[in-house]
């Protein structure tokens, strides 16, 4: 997966209407809430063979926080 | 701890839930149309029932009972050597409401009582339990074991986090002794650090009940309620039961004579959609064997894998090898594998 289309398929999973790109601030978002971090954690998990903890989340200020904690090896 | 029994089984079980169905539309003020769409979409909760204000969960407990003293053939309560009570909406705090139950229910008076305080891991823990009685009685004796909950009493219904996710319900169930070779498998785990994930902070000697704890406030986050309600980390408890769950079910499994491929149904504790699904895919099971009742019920806690069972009385008395998982406040999670083709259930009755 390619981080464009990782940032395409949360956009798509997450529901969210706004403005979303690699540095918008998660925390700003409508939509950011705990059923947003159960989808999260869910999609990177089905996704990436790696399950984020509920620090990893509260820690994450943008998306390219989280790709960097999935590991920037997993993304073609 | 593992336990294995080979003689013991579930022989019937009753559950009832109030008669008083709550919809989505009631939160309205809570969440917008598309934060419900959401809602319904992940979680998969869309109804569940609470109990009116003067009904306790122990009133619940006496209709389930009443279940089986109406459609067990034969059943004689004079046989009940022994009876649990499993609840975190106990009458009082003093006494323990078994005690008062033995009354209600017209039981004998030599009789042990025991409450166990357990949160959504609870049927897993108090069969267990009542497994341990039942392999001690003399032939023909038997453990009650109820199981009830109102957790609609202690959520704040200004809490969008918690007060859309529970349901009211009780179950009641007779374990006994049996001929018939029914190999019984139980594992358990907790994690005590993470206590305050699922928490109620005050009212128990922690925190006494003082005047500050009856006064509303409200979070960053925008959730309004008191240090009385049930409060949760949704986080910590999601990434909690995706992470520990799984490979408490594959340890159970591989550390017993159960053959993963002779398991008909898998019953999980129904806290969520979502959560099922993924444990559902870290297990990679077959999805038509795992049973779902959330969508009607909500989570009700240690009540939800009863009423799992006696929703689908006739699917399991065919084909009844069941695994079950239970996870939630302690933090606690437990399983069991057994044969529910050898209990006589009888269906959800709306009381």
């Amino acid at each position: 997966m390619t981080k464009q289309e990782f940032l395409a398929e949360l956009k798509e999973n997450l529901e969210i209407e706004s403005e979303f790109n690699f540095d918008t601030k998660l925390q700003e978002l409508e939509e950011w809430d705990s059923m947003t971090a159960m989808v999260l954690i869910g999609y990177v998990s089905e996704n990436f063979d790696t399950i984020l903890t509920s620090d990893d989340i509260e820690s994450f200020n943008t998306v390219n926080d989280i790709i960097e904690k999935i590991g920037l090896a997993k993304f073609s | 701890m593992h336990q294995h029994f080979e003689n013991i089984k579930l022989e019937a079980i009753g559950s009832v839930v109030p008669n008083n169905a709550v919809s989505n539309d009631f939160f309205s003020e809570l969440l917008s149309a598309k934060e419900r769409s959401f809602f319904e979409k992940t979680v998969g909760i869309k109804n569940r029932y609470w109990a009116d204000k003067n009904v306790t969960a122990s009133d619940l407990g006496v209709e389930a009972f009443k279940v089986l003293e109406d459609n067990l053939t034969g059943f004689d309560k004079n046989c009940v050597d022994a009876i649990i009570f499993l609840s975190q909406t106990p009458d009082y705090l003093i006494p323990f409401t078994s005690n008062i139950l033995q009354n209600k229910l017209g039981l004998r008076k030599d009789i042990l009582c025991i409450d166990i305080n357990a949160g959504c891991a609870g049927f897993i823990q108090g069969l267990s339990t009542a497994y341990s009685l039942a392999s001690t009685l003399k032939e023909g004796k038997k453990v009650l074991l109820i199981i009830a909950e109102t957790l609609s009493k202690i959520i704040s219904i200004k809490d969008r986090t918690t007060s859309m996710l529970f349901g009211d319900g009780a179950s009641a169930m007779l374990i006994s002794k049996t001929d018939i070779s029914n190999p019984t498998d139980f594992n358990f785990f907790s994690d005590g650090e993470n206590f305050d994930s699922i928490i109620i902070p005050d009212g128990g000697y922690r925190n006494m009940t003082c005047p500050k704890s009856l006064e509303e406030y409200t979070t960053s986050e925008g959730v309004t309620k008191t240090r009385v309600n049930l409060e949760m980390n949704g986080k910590k408890v999601f990434d909690f039961t995706l992470r520990e769950v799984a490979p408490s079910i594959n340890q159970l499994i591989d550390s017993s004579s159960i053959e993963r491929e002779s398991i008909d149904n898998y019953l999980f504790h129904q806290s969520n959609l979502f959560i099922i699904k993924q444990i559902t895919n870290l297990l990679e099971i077959d999805k038509l064997k795992v049973l779902t009742n959330i969508e009607e019920f909500g989570n009700t806690s240690s009540v939800s894998i009863p009423l799992l069972i006696t929703g689908n009385s006739e699917k399991l008395s065919l084909n009844g090898k069941s695994l079950m998982a239970g996870y939630g406040s302690g933090l606690n999670w437990g399983n069991c594998y057994t044969d529910l083709s050898l209990t006589k259930i009888f269906k959800t009755k709306y009381v």
